[in-house]
């Protein structure tokens, strides 16, 4: 080592030292500008001031953050999904309602509403006096409306399509367009009261529509809807509206129409109050017509009164009057109480009892057997046997029946009046024998004729077709078949026979019906009862192999008033048109070999009366048929028979289906009768001739007839058998009606010709 | 040693471009997703509108061939053409031997 050179190194370090730490702060001095040799550090003052600087809006921009992020997070969060995202209300579609046959009676078809935010609108002068011309409103008014301070008015809603077009073509701001649906009923008032209508949010107000609302509405919800920054939106959740479910009921459009048109015309005709048809399928239960009139037309519901959308056939509980007859009969005759031979003294047409006065509406009836006072319609007959059944088991019936309950099928429907069973006075026993006293909907007596034509077994009457549960109720036996066939018998001879309901024949096809006229209960008027009746029918056809049951009531009418005269003719024609359209009236038919065109091979009547096996000596069935189908029937039987009147099917026949061909060894007369005109005619000379025969046994024994008991003669319980032990005179000499003697000849072949 | 060290700076290196360079991928692929999102969803929507609307369209269609096709309707037509209802005895019917 040098020293020389030491030194010099030392030397340069020590100046290399100072130099390098001219511009340094000492570890050991204080932080801050401080004079260093009596100089300020500004370099150091103003690195210390950017950093303080930088450190302040750190801390600032930090503290922002957190205040943005976590005290104001929430809050924008939820601005900033309002700005993004909308919500839409998506409507659920309302259920179609169909018939039957898959035809539509309600469908929802979508429509536009407009709405305005008047908030965004400018110039509401303008906006009014452009659009009040499309849309058919008062602009002065629709101006106001949108000067309001609101965000959101309906100005006009379910427009067509042509006029949304135009609003839309308009342009307007603050006018926007939105969906809805809207109820339409393409076939207009058919079946209108029973269907009912909708409001304007799609709830139903009436009929089926109401009944149903829950099954038919769906569930409408509200769809988030993303939008960017142009506003368009797409959705981000795909689910939709709950769509209401389908309704099925079991109307026939086709059976509707008939039975609306024909009650249409009778209403008309009658200048009744309204009227009403109702048809079931026997089997089913089923209803297949529910029809009113004056009608309504459930599209145009707000042009309507209350009282014409009313369902008079289940909300008006009225007397039915002697349409009720036949189950009094049924239950007498279930009971074992009388048979259809028992006699009742019918008081010659007035009888003054408990004070009051009973009438057969002037006819003077004297004795007549218990068969016979249906086909008559007499109201003593019945209050006597009404007494003789009793208040408990006539009411036992009645309840079973259905009566004084709603049937269930699903609409608003009135229970009707049958009083407890404590009310039932004597008075009271009596008239609700001939049908008054009580009260009933037009569906009531429906399921009652429909439970007599279904053999006594009530099945409860349906309206839809899929409600589940309700097709497999079980039905239930209220009359035995036998009665059942008895009254129906009865109910023939009303129709076929000399009864009230003559008008209601149906040329080849049995009828069994039962006519109604009935008081209408007044305040004011004679003994609670006025001048204004209620006309009604009930009928099953065809009477051999029931298949619909037909309900017709007239509330009210003016010019003719009796059921026979005026809900007869109803039924008759609805009852033809219907069979005609399933296809049950008597026609021809024409075999064909395999689709070949037809020869009239065969003939034969409609499927109703549908062709039992021959038996070999034994009267075959031929009433319905052609006389060609008869003809060879009875050939394969064993006889030929005699042809009486012009006719294509056969009305009656002799001897009764079933019955021998031979008597003692001899063949007995074989007749077929081709119309009622030829079998009438020989009724009445079957008459002439018993009375003539009588007027020469009278001659020849010279000895006066026993004088008929007639105070006593309300016989309940006792046969005409036993009636004939007990007298020397059969009851139909008592009656003095030569005619039902000589109708018994002519069945029996003895005097027919 | 040494070696070691510089050789593993640079794998680091190369591994914070490689990830800064998947993660652009991932976000223009991100970008490019919500993108074709919302262009489908403006489709979905669009059809479903028409789909929608076409479906309406079919509903008032049908209404009118309905309020067309009903007994009313057809009843008046076949009046016009002097048809109705079959009486008793004016039904043939044809069947198959």
């Amino acid at each position: 080592m040098r020293p020389g050179s030491s030194l010099s190194t030392r030397t340069a370090r020590g100046s290399s030292s100072r130099r390098l730490h001219a511009n340094q702060r000492r570890p050991s001095e204080p932080r801050g500008g401080r004079k260093t040799g009596g100089r300020l550090d500004w370099q150091t003052l103003r690195f210390q001031i950017a950093a303080g600087l930088f450190a302040v809006i750190w801390v600032v921009l930090w503290g922002r953050a957190f205040y943005v992020q976590l005290v104001m997070g929430p809050e924008l969060a939820e601005q900033a999904m309002r700005q993004h995202t909308y919500t839409e209300l998506v409507e659920a579609r309302r259920g179609t309602i169909y018939d039957r046959n898959d035809q539509v009676l309600a469908r929802s078809v979508q429509v536009r509403s407009v709405y305005a935010n008047p908030r965004e609108i400018r110039d509401p002068v303008h906006t009014a006096l452009t659009l009040a011309p499309i849309l058919g409103l008062d602009a002065a008014s629709l101006q106001k409306q949108l000067e309001k301070d609101r965000s959101f008015i309906w100005v006009s809603r379910k427009i067509d399509d042509a006029t949304a077009s135009a609003v839309r073509r308009a342009a307007l701001p603050g006018i926007g367009l939105s969906r809805e649906y809207e109820r339409v009923y393409p076939f207009k008032h058919l079946a209108g009261q029973l269907l009912g209508f909708v409001g304007l949010d799609n709830v139903g107000l009436e009929g089926v529509e109401r009944s149903f609302n829950e099954l038919l509405a769906g569930t409408s919800r509200k769809n988030v809807v993303q939008r960017d920054g142009t506003g368009r939106g797409f959705y981000t959740d795909s689910a939709s509206a709950a769509q209401g479910k389908d309704l099925h009921l079991t109307l026939d459009v086709q059976i509707q129409f008939i039975a609306e048109e024909v009650i249409a015309e009778a209403v008309r005709e009658a200048e009744a109050k309204w009227g009403g048809v109702l048809i079931s399928d026997v089997e089913s239960g089923e209803i297949l017509a529910w029809a009113q009139y004056p009608f309504f037309n459930p599209n145009t519901f707000r042009l309507s009164t209350p009282a014409e959308y009313r369902n008079h056939l289940a909300a008006d509980a009225l007397e039915p009057g002697s349409t009720l007859k036949p189950f009094l009969m049924a239950a007498a005759l279930e009971e074992k109480i009388v048979t259809p031979d028992t006699v009742f003294y019918c008081e010659n047409g007035t009888w003054r009892t408990n004070k009051i006065v009973i009438g057969d509406d002037g006819r003077a009836y004297k004795d007549l057997p218990v068969s016979k006072l249906l086909t008559y319609s007499s109201n003593i007959g019945m209050a006597k046997l009404a007494l003789e059944v009793g208040a408990q088991t006539y009411r036992t019936y009645l309840t079973r029946l259905g009566f004084g309950q709603r049937t269930g099928i699903g609409v608003g429907e009135s229970r009707g009046i049958l009083h407890p069973l404590q009310d039932w006075r004597e008075v009271n026993l009596m008239s609700a024998g001939f049908g008054q006293s009580l009260s009933v909907t037009g569906i009531q007596m429906l399921q009652a004729w429909t439970t007599l034509a279904n053999g006594g077994l009530f099945r409860p009457l349906r309206l839809v077709r899929d409600e589940s549960g309700r097709e497999h109720q079980a039905s239930q036996r209220v009359f035995s078949a036998r009665t059942a066939n008895e009254v129906m018998r009865m109910l023939i001879d009303v129709v076929d026979g000399d009864g009230t309901g003559t008008r209601a024949r149906i040329p080849g096809i049995r009828v069994a019906g039962k006519t109604g006229t009935a008081q209408k209960a007044d305040p004011h008027g004679k003994n609670g009862y006025g001048e204004k009746r209620l006309a009604s029918f009930g009928g099953i056809v065809p009477a051999d192999n029931p298949r619909y049951v037909i309900w017709v009531m007239l509330d009210e009418p003016t010019t003719v008033t009796y059921g026979g005269k005026l809900a007869a003719p109803v039924f008759q024609k609805v009852a033809s048109r219907v069979l005609a359209y399933g296809g049950y009236l008597p026609g021809v038919v024409f075999a064909t070999a395999d689709g070949a065109p037809g020869t009239a091979s065969s003939s034969r009547p409609a499927r109703a009366a549908k062709p039992s096996k021959v038996k070999a000596g034994a009267s075959p069935d031929v009433t319905g048929m052609s006389l060609r189908r008869a003809m060879e029937r009875f050939a394969l039987a064993g006889a030929v028979p005699e042809v009486r009147g012009d006719g294509l099917t056969v009305f009656r026949q002799q001897p009764a289906p079933g019955e021998a061909l031979e008597k003692d060894g001899s063949p007995r007369p074989c007749i077929v009768w081709m119309s009622r005109e030829a079998y009438e005619e020989d009724i009445r000379k079957a008459e002439q001739q018993a009375a003539a025969q009588a007027v020469e046994t009278a001659q020849a024994a010279a000895v006066p007839a026993p004088r008929q008991e007639k105070a006593s003669s309300v016989q309940p319980g006792k046969t005409e058998a036993e009636k004939k032990d007990s007298s020397t005179g059969s009851p139909r000499q008592k009656t003095g009606t030569g005619r039902q003697s000589a109708q018994a000849a002519a069945r029996t072949g003895t005097s027919a010709r | 040693m040494k070696k070691n060290g510089t050789l593993g700076a640079g794998g680091w290196m190369l591994g914070l471009v490689l990830s800064l360079l998947f993660s652009m991928v991932l976000g223009v692929a991100l970008i490019w997703l919500s993108i074709d999102r919302n262009d489908t969803a403006y489709s979905i929507h669009k059809l479903q509108k028409r789909v929608e609307e076409a479906r309406s369209h079919v509903n008032k269609l049908e209404v009118e061939r309905d309020s067309l096709l009903s007994p009313y309707e057809l009843g008046k037509k076949a009046e016009e053409l002097g048809m109705g209802m079959a009486d008793p005895g004016q039904v043939r019917r044809l069947e198959k031997q």
